[in-house]
């Protein structure tokens, strides 16, 4: 299969996590929140499935 | 800034997926499928999936089965956003009825449409950048001048996206399409894609203007970010026509050093530049800004704005408080996403809630994507109104050729009469009549067109 450009492992993945060189920012929470609120069954319940559907030819 | 035609194209990523009651051996349709569906709904689909519209913009399919808006010929930065969102709008109509079909036919998959730079395999497709020049001006010089920005303007303008490397671990990235570009100018887009296309197609008298057409961008989801990354770079051209420079600041090695600044989200990684000196990101970036400054008159409010939101971004950025543009740039806005839902469930960067959550920041679907979420919320900053945003679906900028062009088209489909059209000129097939040319991108009128209007209507 041809490698998946973004990761999409989950917790079996045996290679640690990469931290980005950057210290997290302070978030302002609460409006983000309600954003994520809103979309989780998105985000957790077809996650890998659309990840992995989405393929196409490149372009220009 | 000077006055120039500018324009965006935008390809489309299309992805099918499998619903609830899809059974594991039926087959999806493929994305070609996908994608005809969804022109099956354009007008004359039988004929062409190639259609200039009557806001000015065109609409097509493009290499790799990708749905593409190319937006009219603007000369205003509100314009061009606007026009640009309307093709948002058009792609994901279609979308809508094309999942109406699947769902009269049984097929148990959603299709949607994603404005973003690379599938999940590594296949990338563009945004690219049009900005019509004055062909007296050297056209090397204009390129020393674009790879002196383009190779850390994503700092400002990248969309943000998650990749993996090498070593199998994945990393946060400022820029998608960064990743993709191999040289830093080529008239190859597919094979070797580089920064600038060196094609030169004007689209208007040739021996007046060239179009820079460049094809490093990401595709912009923020109304803020499109301008800022539109409006920069034209004020960067400002600076060369006024005489000014940057060629200074042109890397050593520019690819590499592309790379560089797209793995810090601080803008500080030095590289080294043909003018000697080791330098990041915001350093190259203040550099150009204090340059348009001195030689630049921001004599119109998109100016001024555009050079204020540089400022700012760069001053966040440098002071690691990228809050103070959480809401005007792409890829700020995607790390705080990121980093929230990492705070909220303790997923890793490889967890593909974290894929899906960048894909929905790209996805045009008001269900399943972000970006009207984050407007009605009022988590993204906007540059136009709605009142804007909902004219420029069917109706043309009024400064430009595309006015002319987009009252032809809609005029003649009040009438019914069959129409074509090029962006440098319009023609009525039936009842015919000659071919009316349109070569100067600047006019907004044409008594030829007026005349047709008065013997037919």
């Amino acid at each position: 299969m041809e490698q998946i450009h973004r990761r999409t492992s989950r917790s079996a993945d045996p290679a640690p996590p990469e931290e980005p060189p950057m210290p997290p920012p302070a978030v302002a929470a609460q409006g983000l929140d309600s954003i994520l609120d809103d979309i989780s069954d998105i985000l957790e319940s077809d996650a890998l499935t659309f990840v992995q559907s989405y393929s196409q030819t490149g372009g220009q | 800034m000077n006055r120039r035609i500018l324009g965006l194209e935008t390809e489309y990523g299309v992805v099918v997926v499998p619903q609830k009651g899809h059974a594991g051996d039926e087959q999806l349709p493929t994305v070609e499928q996908a994608v005809k569906l969804m022109f099956e709904a354009t007008p004359n689909a039988f004929r062409t999936t190639n259609h200039f519209l009557p806001n000015g913009g065109r609409l097509y399919v493009d290499i790799g089965s990708h749905p593409e808006y190319a937006s009219a010929e603007c000369d205003q930065l509100a314009d061009l956003v606007a026009n640009d969102r309307a093709g948002d709008r058009m792609v994901q109509d279609l979308a809508d009825i094309a999942n109406a079909r699947l769902v009269e036919r049984g097929v148990a998959a959603v299709i949607h449409v994603m404005r973003n730079n690379a599938d999940s395999f590594g296949n990338t497709f563009g945004c690219h950048e049009n900005y019509s020049a004055a062909r007296d001006i050297d056209f090397e010089k204009y390129l020393r001048t674009l790879t002196a920005l383009l190779v850390t303007r994503p700092i400002l303008t990248g969309c943000g996206d998650l990749v993996t490397e090498p070593d199998g671990t994945t990393r946060f990235v400022v820029s998608s399409r960064s990743e993709h570009i191999a040289t830093t100018s080529s008239a190859d887009p597919t094979k070797n894609r580089p920064l600038v296309n060196t094609k030169d197609e004007p689209h208007a008298d040739r021996s007046r203007w060239r179009r820079l057409h460049v094809i490093s961008g990401d595709s912009s989801m923020i109304e803020t970010t499109t301008a800022l990354k539109v409006g920069w770079t034209a004020l960067v051209l400002d600076l060369v026509e006024a005489g000014g420079s940057i060629d200074d600041l042109v890397p050593h090695d520019p690819i590499a050093a592309m790379r560089t600044v797209n793995r810090d989200l601080r803008g500080r990684a030095t590289f080294p530049t043909v003018g000697g000196r080791a330098m990041g990101a915001v350093d190259v970036q203040r550099e150009i800004l204090a340059r348009v400054r001195n030689r630049v008159e921001p004599a119109d409010a998109s100016s001024s704005w555009v050079l204020e939101l540089v400022t700012r971004s760069l001053d966040a950025i440098a002071a690691d408080d990228l809050e103070r543009v959480g809401t005007e740039l792409d890829w700020v806005l995607v790390w705080r996403l990121l980093q929230r839902h990492r705070e909220r469930t303790g997923a890793h960067w490889g967890d593909p809630s974290l894929a899906r959550l960048v894909l929905s920041f790209h996805d045009l679907s008001p269900r399943t994507g972000l970006i009207d979420r984050l407007r009605a919320a009022g988590e993204i900053a906007t540059f136009c109104t709605s009142e804007q945003l909902a004219a420029a679906r069917t109706t043309a900028p009024a400064t430009t050729r595309a006015r002319v062009r987009g009252e032809f088209l809609g005029w003649a489909a009040q009438h019914r009469y069959r129409a074509t059209a090029d962006w440098g000129h319009v023609r009525l097939d039936k009842p015919t009549r000659s071919q009316i040319d349109l070569p100067d991108p600047f006019v907004n009128h044409s008594d030829e067109v007026q005349a047709l209007f008065a013997e037919l209507s």
